[in-house]
């Protein structure tokens, strides 16, 4: 197992090389000259030529290459909206993206688990059908729309919570019940797909005929061997929590990665859009390795060495 | 000595879309203490659903039993709630199924899952019950038993995953073994060990067993009295030795002489022709006479009653009302 998680985080190194690759191939694959680009509709020629030299653009590509990867951990790749290494503009933002997304997933599993849960042991029942309309609807809902209602009903009509901003565990909650209630519906519709599935199988009806009770044959017996489908949702889930939040962080005002990217993408601060995506990238992966790792865990048929 | 499982005019219908399935329509059989009870018959003629039936277990929606008795040790279990249906399974009745492979849990260890059942019904710690568990493999020959226990389902052959069911099933001393079909998914030569196992376990223990087959060669070497099933009901029933020697109803016969013989010299195998019925919309009267080479009027109308023509055998056949 050890030695799996060592070879998998070795993975990660061709894996970020491709992404930063692509991450600083987009700058020059735009149209135009990069430096132009950089410089904006109103510079002059001597202020194209300045930031030609500055970010060594007249330099050979792969030279440039590896002076962005330098960047990336000297700090010398700076951000050209903020003046400062690019990587400390990100870092504080990744953190609160991953305090969301945690939050978020934390709703979503519980939530969307309980739910498909029972909907499956009580499938075709009045339970069965609004839940799977619920999560239905929940995977439906527009981000931005359903942000805005919970805005009005817990912020302007109830003033129980704030509508946005960052701050304690109270700014939390309308973010992340947002963010986690498509991944609800996901968990939800795949805990109870595989849930039914594993219900039919015989080793449900010898566990019955054990005489274990019913609670003990659909929570140990059943549920650990539907989890191992509902953890592959969970993960990507997690992983699209990380890396697509920027309508929830609109919303709410929340300072994510998200939005910092797209910032940065309309600010042309192009720094920051490259070290973002390699970082998110790496996340990502990370976050993969994390879902495999509790794969084998769950199932002892899975073993990766 | 006297019966231990009587079943009297049993009746289980699964209520489906495309019409009302009746898996068994009126069986009535009984087994004595310390007797193995054959029962037989093709695919899909309700021997599975006998089995769950005594169990309880008939998933509901959509089966239900819809009439009849299963007195078991003088107890209606039909009449008895769920919960006190969990402290006779797998404590009185117990069960082996069809394919070890996938009636073991594969992700929990096989030590465990045997210590789980002794758990459930005596709340032994699970420590000493593992310990148990261990002793139990070694009585149904698994080699290196304290290792054994903490295997995966996954690790162990066909044969060995049958004797953790066996394990299992017999961890509690339980007074009827219901075995379903314990031997059809295993290899040929594996399946006289665990028949030999199946059959020295019930001397010892002195168990009850139901045997399913389709397998009238394990029905003989195991059975003291044999059940021959047709459609969702019993046809004849008798001791093995009579029923194999001198089968009454033309279903046995036909039966018995479809198996093929080496010492035979036959270019064709012997068949029974047509095809089994549907259990949606069964034939009136006898269930077999669209098949049947004895077919009379009478078959078509009414439905013959199991009865005895000899003593200790029955027959549900019109050609011996008289």
């Amino acid at each position: 197992m050890v030695k799996f998680i060592v070879r998998r985080l070795m993975l990660l190194i061709p894996v970020l090389i491709g992404v930063s690759v692509i991450a600083f191939l987009m700058l020059h694959l735009a149209p135009g000259d990069p430096a132009e680009l950089l410089a904006g509709l109103e510079a002059s020629a001597e202020d194209i030529a300045a930031l030609r030299t500055r970010f060594g653009l007249d330099k050979p590509l792969f030279v440039q290459y590896f002076m962005f990867l330098k960047g990336l951990f000297d700090g010398s790749l700076i951000s050209l909206k903020y003046e400062m290494p690019a990587a400390s503009v990100i870092f504080p933002r990744i953190l609160n993206t991953l305090k969301l997304a945690c939050a978020s997933i934390v709703v979503a599993v519980a939530v969307g688990m309980i739910a498909g849960i029972v909907s499956a042991v009580r499938r075709h029942s009045l339970v069965d059908y609004v839940s799977t309309t619920l999560a239905l609807l929940g995977v439906s809902m527009p981000v931005f729309w359903w942000g805005l209602i919970l805005i009005m009903i817990f912020s302007v009509y109830l003033r129980w919570l704030p509508s946005g901003g960052m701050g304690g565990l109270r700014y939390l909650v309308l973010p992340a019940i947002v963010l986690g209630t498509a991944s609800a519906g996901a968990i939800a519709r795949m805990t109870r797909s595989s849930m039914m599935e594993v219900l039919k199988q015989d080793y449900i009806t010898a566990a019955k005929a054990k005489g274990l009770p019913e609670r003990l044959v659909i929570y140990r017996h059943a549920l650990r061997n539907a989890l191992i489908p509902t953890v592959t949702v969970v993960g990507l889930e997690f992983g699209y929590m990380l890396a697509g939040a920027v309508l929830t962080e609109t919303v709410f005002s929340w300072p994510g990665v998200g939005r910092l990217i797209v910032d940065s993408i309309l600010a042309r601060d192009y720094p920051v859009v490259q070290a973002s995506l390699v970082l998110v990238a790496g996340v990502f992966v990370l976050v993969n390795l994390g879902v495999d790792v509790l794969y084998a865990f769950l199932d002892p048929r899975i073993r990766y060495d | 000595m006297g019966s231990l499982l009587e079943v009297k005019d049993l009746a289980t219908y699964f209520y489906t879309d495309e019409g009302i399935i009746k898996a068994l329509d009126g069986v009535s059989f009984s087994i004595d203490e310390g007797e193995i009870l054959g029962l037989v018959g093709e695919t899909g003629c309700g021997k599975s659903v006998t089995a769950t039936s005594i169990m309880g277990l008939i998933p509901s929606p959509p089966g239900r039993i819809v009439r009849g008795s299963i007195l078991f040790n003088g107890r209606e279990l039909l009449s008895l709630s769920e919960r006190q249906m969990r402290s006779i399974r797998g404590r009185e009745i117990a069960m082996i199924f069809q394919d070890p492979a996938s009636s073991l849990n594969p992700v929990f260890r096989v030590g465990f899952q045997v210590a789980e059942a002794i758990w459930a019904h005596l709340k032994t710690p699970i420590r000493e019950a593992l310990l148990k568990a261990a002793e139990l493999f070694g009585r149904v020959n698994i080699p290196d038993p304290l290792v054994a226990i903490s295997r995966y389902p996954h690790q162990l052959s066909g044969g060995m995953k049958q004797r953790v069911m066996i394990a299992m099933a017999l961890s509690l001393n339980p007074k009827l073994l219901i075995a379903d079909e314990p031997t059809t998914a295993l290899d040929v030569s594996i399946q006289a060990q665990i028949l030999s196992l199946i059959k020295r376990l019930q001397r010892d223990y002195g168990s009850s067993v139901l045997l399913i087959s389709h397998d009238l060669g394990v029905i003989s070497t195991m059975a003291h009295r044999v059940a021959v099933m047709y459609s969702g009901l019993i046809v004849e029933e008798g001791r093995a030795e009579d029923l194999f020697q001198k089968p009454l109803h033309p279903y046995t016969q036909g039966l018995l002489a479809a198996i093929p013989r080496v010492d035979e010299d036959k270019s064709e195998l012997a068949v029974i022709e047509g095809t089994i019925p549907d259990l949606t919309n069964p034939p009136a009267g006898c269930r077999f006479h669209p098949r049947c080479p004895w077919v009379m009027k009478i078959c078509e109308a009414e439905r013959p009653p199991l009865k005895a023509v000899e003593p200790k055998h029955k027959v549900a056949c019109h050609a011996y009302a008289g």
